[in-house]
């Protein structure tokens, strides 16, 4: 497969039940089409850590309702590739510790690796996503809907 | 040592719940009695199914099990059920050792247990919706996802075969007599799971240039006798075995196949 489109993005979606259950085939299913889209087995595999994190904590602390869903959005460019993931939103205390995660992943140094000291409750899978990528924002909208931005960039060979 | 603490709530957004709340060591003091309530307080109401929220148990002695399983039994006498959500990895492991893993089933928390109880006892249907450009390559992982899907939701190996042959067949046909290209072109894939049926659906623009063949397509299948191509239509024969409702339906705009497939367990 080629990833040419004229400069834009393959766009993959995704809406599943927030259910845990799910979240295996969708992160096998996102590495599966990067592979097919010239990225490495590496990169693939990479990216379905970050997926399974935020999808992961999407349908924990994202999903209030039982018949709630996860979007799930993946642009695939020839150079980066970008997810997008909304919850349908959860209580103000888990948004409160998603805020403090990104905050402190946000001041995590690559040069200052210190795994122990990092890895303090609630914050590590976060910090990995923000490990492994160029870019992590979250969004947050009415009733506490959360969306997580993530940018990951094809290594030059 | 960590008191013991019981209670019994229930949440709005799964009001034939009941959440059995249990915190601290369940190894001394009072869990038996305090148990018991619980269980007294559960069954003069009308709801028994029961996720035991265990994601604060910090221990818990062999007692304490066999009560939970005593607590179970009655449960199952009303039809109800109880069900284990949030455990930490020693507790988990201690009841693994006693055996209550094959007595209890264990999710992640209340919010899995929970539709656990929706998906088994309602026949609460689950919904995945998949949008991907109509580009072959994209079809074998589709079809996986399902698979694995299928497989996740308690259907066998069988069964999960047969339904990633039908997404492969339909999917690789809309690409094939659809519009090409990523964009304005996207398939549409929903996928309904419940305990006793699959539902399928793909969706599709259709290229202009392919009218005439699907027309006869359509016409096969009306009369699948008369085959319109010698070495064409075998893909949505093979799916018509394999499903238990087909449907084509085409307009102007786009054509959409619908399958549904029953389990066969």
């Amino acid at each position: 497969m080629n990833t040419k489109n004229d400069g834009k993005p393959y766009i993959v979606q995704i809406s599943f039940p927030s259910c845990l259950e799910y979240v295996i085939p969708v992160r096998k299913f996102i590495s599966e089409v990067l592979v097919g889209n010239n990225y490495s087995q590496k990169f693939a595999y990479r990216s379905e850590v970050i997926v399974d994190e935020v999808c992961s904590n999407a349908v924990i602390y994202g999903s209030k309702t039982q018949d709630a869903c996860i979007d799930f959005t993946c642009y695939i460019y020839e150079d980066h590739i970008e997810f997008q993931v909304k919850d349908q939103g959860g209580n103000k205390k888990d948004i409160e510790r998603l805020k403090v995660a990104v905050n402190t992943a946000k001041e995590f140094q690559q040069d200052q690796i210190d795994l122990m000291g990092s890895a303090h409750d609630g914050c590590l899978g976060l910090e990995i996503v923000r490990m492994l990528s160029e870019e992590v924002e979250l969004e947050f909208g009415d009733n506490n809907v959360t969306t997580i931005r993530v940018v990951r960039k094809r290594k030059p060979a | 040592m960590t008191p013991i603490f019981i209670d019994v709530i229930n949440n709005k957004e799964y009001p034939e719940v009941n959440i059995l709340v249990l915190k601290g060591d369940m190894n001394y003091g009072d869990t038996s009695k305090m148990l018991h309530q619980a269980l007294d307080r559960i069954l003069n109401g009308n709801a028994f199914f029961v996720v035991a929220d265990m994601s604060e148990v910090t221990s818990i002695s062999s007692a304490a099990v066999g009560e939970l399983m005593g607590f179970k039994s009655t449960l199952v006498e009303k039809d109800g059920e109880l069900v284990l959500a949030g455990l930490a990895i020693d507790v988990k492991e201690v009841l693994t050792a006693l055996g209550a893993h094959k007595i209890f089933k264990f999710y992640k928390n209340v919010h899995s247990a929970a539709n656990f109880y929706y998906w088994e006892f309602h026949g609460k249907a689950e919904k995945t919706v998949v949008s991907f450009p109509s580009i072959l390559t994209f079809v074998p992982p589709v079809r996986q996802m399902v698979r694995r899907i299928v497989k996740q939701k308690g259907y066998n190996e069988k069964d999960a075969f047969r339904i990633e042959t039908i997404v492969d067949e339909i999917c690789n046909n809309a690409v094939e007599h659809g519009s090409h290209g990523a964009e304005g072109n996207e398939i549409n894939l929903t996928v309904g799971i419940d305990r006793k049926k699959i539902e399928i659906s793909v969706s599709n623009k259709i290229d202009p240039d392919k009218k005439e063949s699907l027309k006869k397509m359509a016409e096969y299948l009306a009369n699948p006798k008369g085959a319109f191509h010698e070495t064409r239509g075998r893909g949505l024969a093979l799916v018509k075995m394999l499903s238990n409702n087909f449907q084509i339906n085409n307009s102007e705009s786009g054509t959409c196949v619908q399958v549904t497939k029953f389990r066969e367990e």
